[in-house]
C-alpha cells in the first residue's frame, strides 16, 4: 500500500512523515483524555438520560460480562488456596530416610538452622516422624512448612540442604503446588474474559450503530460545523465511558452479590482484589473504544449533506413510484408492506442485530453443558507409567485395584488400525457420521479410523466398576465368546458411528502387499485406498456384543476384543504402558495421601514403573466448590436480555419518526383502529422473520461454536479431554423465539400507543379537561 | 476588484445524481471566483442546482468532478476529517430549513461549532454576547427550536453559523421561510455581521430583492453558472 505523503496540518498541505504521524497520534491521545471530554460526556448522558437509557441498561449487563467470569476466577483461585491449605499443613514431605540418613540430615540441617533466628531460616517449622516400612525397616519422615508459599521456596530450601538416600522420596504438597493450579485457572479464564470483552463490544457496537442511524441528522449538523472523526469518536467514546462510570458501582455490587450467593451455596471461598477495579476500568475502556470505532469511522466518511437528508425516515414520504400504488391498495396491509420493502435494509439489520444475541444465549446453553461436563468429569488421581517396553504387569494392576479406596483402574492395550494395515467393513448405517472418510469396497465401506483394544479379565473387571465405561449390550460376551467385539462410537466428542448390538462386521487382516504402500501423507483415507488396491487380506466376521462409551475425547473410535481374537487380528504383543488409577470420591486428602503411600510401596520392587500423583481429586473438589456454571448462565442471560433492548431501542426511535405519518394518515381519514391495526400488522409480520432468523442464526452459531471447539481447536491440539456432545437446547430455542416474537410485537406497537397517549393528553389539555 | 484576494474558486464543478435509471445533472461545469469580503448572490429557479452548488462550495457535499479552492486549498482533495476541521474553522453555514437540533436549546444549538472545534469558553464569550444582542435572541436562548418562531429559528441558525467567526459564510435561502419583514431583518443582520467581521458571504436565494443587495449576482440555470444580466 502506498504511503500517504501529504496531509493538511493546520490547514496547510505538508509532507507527512511517520514521525509526524506518531506525534499526531500521541497528541490525539492527549486530546482524548481531557477533563473537558469527561465533562461533556457526563453532561450529554445525564442531560439526555432518556435518549441513553438503553445504554445504561446495556452497560450494566456488559459490565456483568466482566464481573461474573472475573469474580468466578478469583473465587476459584481462592478456593484452590483454601483447599490446598486444608489439605496439607506442610510444603515438602521427605520420607524414606534410613536412621543414618536421618541423623546426618537432621544434625546438619535442623540442629544448625534451629539456632538461627526465625527470620533467618528458610522454613517456618518442621515435623519429624519415625515409621516402619513394608519390609520392617525403621524409616523417618520429615514435613517442612516454609516461610512462604510456592515451589520456588521449597526448591531453594532443598538446594540449600540437599538430601541423599536410596529410598528417599520428596513430595511437594498442594500448599506448594497450588500456585501452578491458580496459574492454570487464570490461563483458562483470561481468554474467556477477552472473549466477553469482544462480545461486550459487539453489544455496544450494535446499539451505537442504531443510535447513529437514527441520529444521522444530528451528526450531519455536527459535521457541518467542524466535527471530524476524532471529535465524533471522542464524543461517542466519552458518552459511553461516562455511562460506564455511572453503572460501575451498581454492576460491581450486583456481580459481588451474585458471586457471594454462588460461592456460599457451593462452599467455596470468596475473594475480591482491589486491583480488579483497575482491570475493570481498563477492560471497559478497551470494550468502548472497540465498540464505537467502526460505526464512527464509517460515519465520518459520509458527507454532512447525505446525513442531513437521510435524517427523515417517515414512511409517508415513500418514493413517488410507489406512493400512488399505496393509496390504491388496501390499507393498512399493502401500505405497511410497502413500508417494509422501503426500509428493508433497516429491518434486516435490526433482525440480525437483535437475533445474534438470542443466538449467543443458545450458545450459552451449549457452553454451559460443556462446563458442567468438565466439572463433573472424574479424572485419575494417580498414574502408573511404564518406562520400559515390558509395560505394566497385570498382577500389579490387580494388586493396586484391590487396595481400599481405589475405585477402578483404566488402561489401554491398543494399537492403531493403520499401524497394522487393517481396516473394518461397515455398512451405510454404521458409517453414518464418517462417510467422507470411508472408501467403498466389496460388501460395504472400508474404514481405518479406529484402534484395536485388548480387553482382558483385569480391564473388564475395572471398566465395569462404578464410574467406568457406559455399556450397552453385554461386555462379558466379548470375554467369553470368540468372535464378539465391543465398539465405541465417538470421534472427537461427536457420535460418528451408528452400531447396534447384534450387528456383524468384517475385520480385514493384512496378509501381504503387491506393491509399496506410502505412509508419507498422514491421511488415513489415502493409506486405505492404497491398501485396498495393493493389499491382500483375509476377513474375520465378528458380532458387536456391546457398545461402550469410555468417556474419553479421542480422535479414533475403539474396537475392543478378547486376547484370543486380538492375537488373531493384530498379531502383535501389546503391553499397557500407562494405567490411570481412579479413587473413591469419599476419600479425604489425608486418606488419598495414605493410599498414595501404599501404592508407592506396591511398586517399590518394579524399577521401571513410576507413579504420578495428579491430585485431581483436590482439583475436582475445588472445581465443584467454585463452579463456573452460574457465571456462564448469567453471561448467556445477559445476551438474551440484550435482544429485547435492541428491539425496543431501535423500534422506539423508528416509531418516533412516524408521528407525522400517523397525523397525516389521521388527517386523511385513518381511524385509531386503522392505525392500531397497522402497527399490530407490522409487529405481526416482523415476528415471522424474527422466528425464522432465531432458528437459523441460533442453529448456525451453535454449530459454529461446536465446530470451533470440537474440530478446530482439537486439530490444533487444544481440545478438551472429556466427553461432551453437541447440544442445541430446544427449551433455549423456545425461550429465544418467545422473546424475539414478543419483542418484535411490543417494540413495534409501543410507539403507536405512546403517540396515541400523547395526542389524547394534548387533546384533553386543549379541551380544558 | 481583481486586485483583491480570491477566497473561493470553483473550477468545472459537476454534480450528478442517479435517480432510478436516469442521471440528473444538478451542477454542470460551474466556474466562479469569489473575492475576500465580497457578497455574492446566486439566484435561479427551484431545482436549478444552486443549493447543491452551495453545499459543494461549503464542503458539505462532494462533486463528481471539478475542484473547489478555498484560501488556496483544494477542499475536494481533502479527506473527510481534514475537511471537517477546515469547515469548522473557516466556514459558516446557514441552512434553508435552519437544521437546528430539535432536542437542543437555542443556546446549545448556537454553541455546537465551538464544541466541535474545541474552542475554549473564553475565546467566544464576548462574541457570543454580541451576536445574541445583535440577533435579539437573548430571551429565547433556553427554548427548544419547537418553541421558537421561524424568524427566531433562523436567527439562532445565523448565530450558530457565525459563532466561530468564519471567513466565509454560506447561506442557503436564509429568508426562504420568512415573511417580508423578517426576511429583511435577517438579511440586514447577515450584512451587518459580514461588514463587522470582514467576512465573505455567498448567498443562494430566489428573492431578487435580496440578491440585489449583493456585490455580484450569479444565475444558476440547469446547473450552469452565469453572471446576471439585468433585463433592459
Amino acid at each position: 500500500m502506498a504511503h500517504r505523503k501529504d496531509k493538511y496540518v493546520d490547514h496547510v498541505l505538508v509532507r507527512y512523515t511517520p514521525k509526524q504521524a506518531f506525534k499526531d497520534a500521541l497528541a490525539a491521545i492527549g486530546r482524548f483524555f481531557t477533563y473537558s471530554n469527561l465533562k461533556h460526556g457526563f453532561r450529554s448522558v445525564t442531560g439526555g438520560f432518556r435518549e441513553f437509557f438503553v445504554f445504561f441498561f446495556a452497560m450494566l449487563l456488559v459490565q456483568l460480562l466482566f464481573w461474573c467470569p472475573m469474580l468466578a476466577m478469583q473465587s476459584r483461585e481462592a478456593t484452590i488456596k483454601k483447599e490446598a491449605y486444608a489439605a496439607a499443613d506442610y510444603h515438602v514431605k521427605i520420607e524414606g530416610m534410613s536412621s543414618s540418613e536421618w541423623s546426618l540430615y537432621f544434625n546438619d540441617t535442623f540442629i544448625i538452622t534451629d539456632t538461627f533466628e526465625e527470620k533467618d531460616r528458610l522454613y517456618k517449622s518442621y515435623e519429624a516422624k519415625k515409621y516402619v516400612n513394608g519390609s520392617g525397616r525403621e524409616m523417618y519422615e520429615l514435613k517442612i512448612l516454609m516461610r512462604e508459599d510456592g515451589m520456588d521456596q521449597s526448591r531453594s530450601f532443598l538446594l540449600h540442604y540437599p538430601i541423599k538416600g536410596e529410598a528417599v522420596a520428596i513430595e511437594y504438597s498442594p500448599r506448594c503446588t497450588y500456585p501452578d493450579e491458580v496459574a492454570k485457572v487464570s490461563a483458562t479464564f483470561v481468554p474467556i474474559i477477552i472473549a466477553m470483552g469482544l462480545l461486550g463490544s459487539l453489544i455496544l457496537l450494535v446499539l451505537y450503530n442504531i443510535r447513529i442511524n437514527h441520529y444521522k441528522f444530528r451528526y450531519g449538523v455536527y459535521m457541518s460545523f467542524g466535527a471530524d472523526f476524532e471529535k465524533l469518536f471522542q464524543t461517542a467514546a466519552w458518552e459511553l465511558f461516562s455511562i460506564a462510570l455511572l453503572t460501575f458501582i451498581p454492576s460491581l455490587v450486583l456481580g459481588l452479590i451474585i458471586q457471594i450467593a454462588v460461592t456460599v451455596s457451593l462452599g467455596g471461598a470468596m475473594a475480591f482484589s482491589p486491583a480488579l477495579i483497575l482491570w475493570a476500568v481498563l477492560w471497559q475502556l478497551c470494550v468502548i473504544l472497540l465498540a464505537v470505532f467502526p460505526s464512527v469511522r464509517i460515519l465520518a466518511t459520509k458527507t454532512p449533506t447525505s446525513l442531513i437528508v437521510a435524517g427523515d425516515n417517515s414512511n409517508y414520504v415513500s418514493s413517488p413510484r410507489t406512493s400512488f400504488r399505496i393509496f390504491r391498495k388496501s390499507f393498512p396491509m399493502h401500505y405497511e408492506l410497502y413500508g417494509f420493502w422501503r426500509f428493508r435494509r433497516y429491518y434486516a439489520t435490526l433482525l440480525v442485530s437483535a437475533i445474534v444475541f438470542s443466538s449467543l444465549f443458545l450458545c450459552g446453553f451449549f457452553i454451559n453443558s460443556m462446563v458442567t461436563a468438565s466439572e463433573n468429569t472424574k479424572t485419575a488421581e494417580f498414574s502408573l507409567i511404564a518406562n520400559s517396553n515390558e509395560g505394566i504387569d497385570p498382577l500389579l494392576i490387580e494388586e493396586i485395584a484391590d487396595l481400599e479406596g481405589v475405585q477402578y483402574i483404566s488402561w489401554e492395550n491398543s494399537i492403531d488400525a493403520t499401524a497394522i494395515n487393517a481396516y473394518i467393513v461397515l455398512n451405510n448405517r454404521q458409517r453414518s457420521g464418517i462417510s467422507s472418510k470411508t472408501v467403498k469396497t466389496n460388501g460395504g465401506y472400508a474404514d481405518n479410523n479406529y484402534k484395536y483394544s485388548l480387553i482382558d479379565d483385569t480391564l473388564y473387571s475395572q471398566v465395569t466398576r462404578e464410574g467406568g465405561w457406559q455399556i450397552e449390550g453385554d461386555l462379558s460376551r466379548v470375554m467369553n465368546e470368540p468372535n464378539c467385539i465391543a465398539v465405541s462410537e465417538y470421534i472427537n466428542n461427536s457420535r460418528s458411528l451408528n452400531f447396534k448390538v447384534g450387528d456383524t462386521v468384517k475385520l480385514a487382516v493384512f496378509e501381504m502387499s503387491h506393491g509399496s504402500i506410502s505412509y508419507e501423507v498422514p491421511d488415513n483415507k489415502y493409506i486405505l485406498s492404497q491398501l485396498l488396491s495393493k493389499g491382500e487380506f483375509h476377513f474375520v466376521t465378528v458380532e458387536v456384543a456391546a457398545i461402550v462409551d469410555t468417556g474419553d475425547n479421542d480422535d479414533r473410535y475403539m474396537i475392543a476384543m478378547s486376547g484370543e481374537l486380538f492375537d488373531s487380528v493384530v498379531h502383535k504383543e501389546i503391553n499397557a504402558m500407562k494405567a490411570d488409577i481412579f479413587v473413591s470420591e469419599a476419600l479425604s486428602h489425608e486418606e488419598t495421601e495414605l493410599l498414595y503411600d501404599k501404592i508407592r510401596s506396591s511398586i517399590a520392587i518394579f524399577d521401571a514403573i513410576t507413579l504420578d500423583n495428579l491430585r485431581s481429586g483436590l482439583a475436582h473438589k475445588t472445581a465443584q466448590k467454585s463452579s463456573a456454571t452460574p457465571a456462564v448462565f448469567i453471561c448467556a442471560s445477559v445476551f438474551l436480555l440484550i435482544a429485547p433492548a435492541v428491539w425496543l431501542f431501535s423500534q422506539s426511535m423508528f416509531g418516533a419518526k412516524r408521528k407525522i405519518e400517523n397525523e397525516m394518515l389521521s388527517a386523511f381519514g385513518a381511524t385509531d383502529a386503522d392505525l392500531g391495526k397497522l402497527y399490530l400488522f407490522s409487529g405481526g409480520v416482523l415476528t415471522v422473520p424474527a422466528t425464522v432468523a432465531t432458528v437459523v442464526i441460533g442453529w448456525g452459531v451453535t454449530e459454529f461454536i461446536y465446530w470451533l471447539i470440537n474440530e478446530f481447536l482439537t486439530s490444533l491440539g487444544m481440545g478438551a479431554d472429556f466427553r461432551y456432545s453437541y447440544s442445541f437446547s430446544i427449551v433455549g430455542l423456545l425461550v429465544c423465539i418467545l422473546v424475539s416474537a414478543a419483542s418484535a410485537m411490543i417494540a413495534t406497537y409501543k410507539p403507536f400507543a405512546k403517540w396515541k397517549k400523547e395526542r389524547d393528553a394534548l387533546l384533553r389539555k386543549h379541551l380544558g379537561e | 476588484m481583481e486586485d483583491r484576494k480570491i477566497i473561493l474558486k470553483a473550477e468545472n464543478v459537476i454534480k450528478q445524481y442517479k435517480q432510478y435509471d436516469t442521471t440528473v445533472t444538478a451542477v454542470n461545469r460551474a466556474n466562479v471566483e469569489i473575492y475576500d469580503g465580497e457578497m455574492v448572490a446566486i439566484i435561479g429557479s427551484s431545482g436549478s442546482g444552486k443549493s447543491t452548488f452551495l453545499h459543494i462550495c461549503a464542503g458539505l457535499d462532494r462533486p463528481n468532478s471539478g475542484k473547489i479552492y478555498i484560501r488556496g486549498n483544494d477542499i475536494t482533495a481533502m479527506t473527510a476529517d481534514e475537511l471537517g476541521v477546515f469547515r469548522g474553522n473557516f466556514m459558516g453555514m446557514v441552512f434553508q430549513n435552519h437544521n437546528l437540533i430539535p432536542q437542543f436549546t437555542a443556546l446549545e444549538n448556537i454553541l455546537i461549532p465551538t464544541l466541535m472545534c474545541n474552542k475554549p469558553d473564553h475565546s467566544y464569550e464576548e462574541h457570543f454576547k454580541k451576536l445574541v444582542a445583535t440577533l435579539n435572541i437573548h430571551d429565547r436562548l433556553h427554548h427548544l427550536p419547537s418553541e421558537l418562531s421561524g424568524g427566531q429559528q433562523q436567527r439562532v441558525s445565523i448565530a450558530r453559523a457565525l459563532i466561530n467567526r468564519p471567513q466565509i459564510v454560506f447561506a442557503d435561502e436564509p429568508t426562504g421561510n420568512l415573511d417580508r419583514a423578517n426576511a429583511d431583518e435577517v438579511l440586514e443582520l447577515l450584512i451587518k455581521t459580514k461588514e463587522e467581521l470582514g467576512q465573505t458571504l455567498l448567498i443562494v436565494t430566489h428573492d431578487m430583492k435580496i440578491a440585489e443587495r449583493a456585490d455580484r449576482i450569479l444565475v444558476m440555470d440547469n446547473g450552469n453558472l452565469t453572471p446576471y444580466k439585468k433585463k433592459q
